[in-house]
């Protein structure tokens, strides 16, 4: 039985096309929730192609400059996390550990836009009750936010322990569980992204 | 330059492309061509998904059922969207 730990140090390519990346177990979960959002996607566009002009109406009440730069900051999460998985791998954790912190302030930032654009949405009379365009907003870039704070809660902890030269090390398949959540949150905000801001 | 930082500068400049350039530029002076411009802005984001999942997923190095999976996944979700978005492929 391949032990973790020997995976560290390992280069990918030396596993290519044999290992599940995280384990199994993860993408069950990852499976599942990509399943869930591709339903509620397709649900989105279908009561879109029935009233594409309040659609329209109300996506023009969005800030695109606000869904750009998340979609910027997701982004840069996910790359700084790769590469503190690359680091991690070669053995250097105190480094490893400062990708994942600052992975981990991409998704504090998100979430301060996604606040300042909701409290302005609210100000200006917006809410899930308005029409389909808002419930079907708020509803999916609530949900969206809540993996969010859980991903920026993982990376938080990844830090904690890498950072910290007497704290347990988390296993490598754990890292990697973290690691594809956070990519998780990315793509199915690059969805929301063009769905939501973009093309309605 | 490592290979994630390369992937990743490519994603920034096809988000920038895609919502100021695709969207934005063209979608205002040729609103003739919005079901083009929406085809074009969905292509671009579910190729910079295929991205994110082979690059930084590791789906790249994964066994094959997984790449088939994320692959049926991506070209599924891509279609129904298209199939279901208001314009000429409206089903």
């Amino acid at each position: 039985m391949a032990n973790e730990d020997t995976l560290e140090g390992t280069s990918i390519a030396d596993t290519a096309n044999t290992r599940i990346p995280g384990g199994g177990d993860i993408w069950v979960l990852i499976g599942g929730d990509f399943i869930v959002f591709t339903l509620i996607f397709t649900t989105y566009t279908y009561y879109w192609q029935l009233d594409p002009a309040v659609f329209y109406k109300s996506s023009t009440l969005l800030v695109t400059d606000i869904g750009f730069a998340n979609t910027l900051l997701l982004l840069t999460g996910s790359w700084l996390v790769a590469t503190a998985m690359r680091y991690f791998r070669s053995g250097q954790l105190e480094r490893a550990g400062l990708f994942m912190g600052l992975a981990s302030l991409t998704g504090v930032v998100f979430l301060a836009n996604k606040a300042v654009e909701w409290t302005h949405l609210f100000a200006a009379g917006n809410s899930v009750n308005s029409n389909d365009y808002f419930m079907f907003f708020f509803m999916l870039t609530g949900i969206h936010g809540l993996h969010v704070v859980i991903g920026t809660g993982v990376l938080i902890y990844f830090y904690s322990r890498l950072s910290n030269s007497t704290a347990v090390t988390p296993s490598h398949q754990a890292l990697e569980g973290g690691a594809l959540f956070w990519h998780l949150v990315d793509i199915l905000w690059i969805v929301l992204f063009a769905l939501l801001y973009l093309i309605s | 330059m490592h290979r994630e930082t390369i992937i990743w500068l490519g994603l920034m400049l096809a988000t920038v492309v895609s919502t100021y350039a695709v969207d934005g530029a063209l979608g205002q002076a040729l609103p003739t061509l919005e079901t083009a411009i929406l085809t074009s802005t969905l292509l671009i984001a579910f190729v910079k998904i295929r991205f994110v999942a082979y690059e930084f997923m590791e789906i790249r190095t994964a066994p094959l059922f997984l790449r088939l999976a994320t692959d049926v996944w991506i070209i599924a979700t891509c279609g129904a969207l298209l199939l279901l978005a208001p314009g000429t492929y409206s089903i």
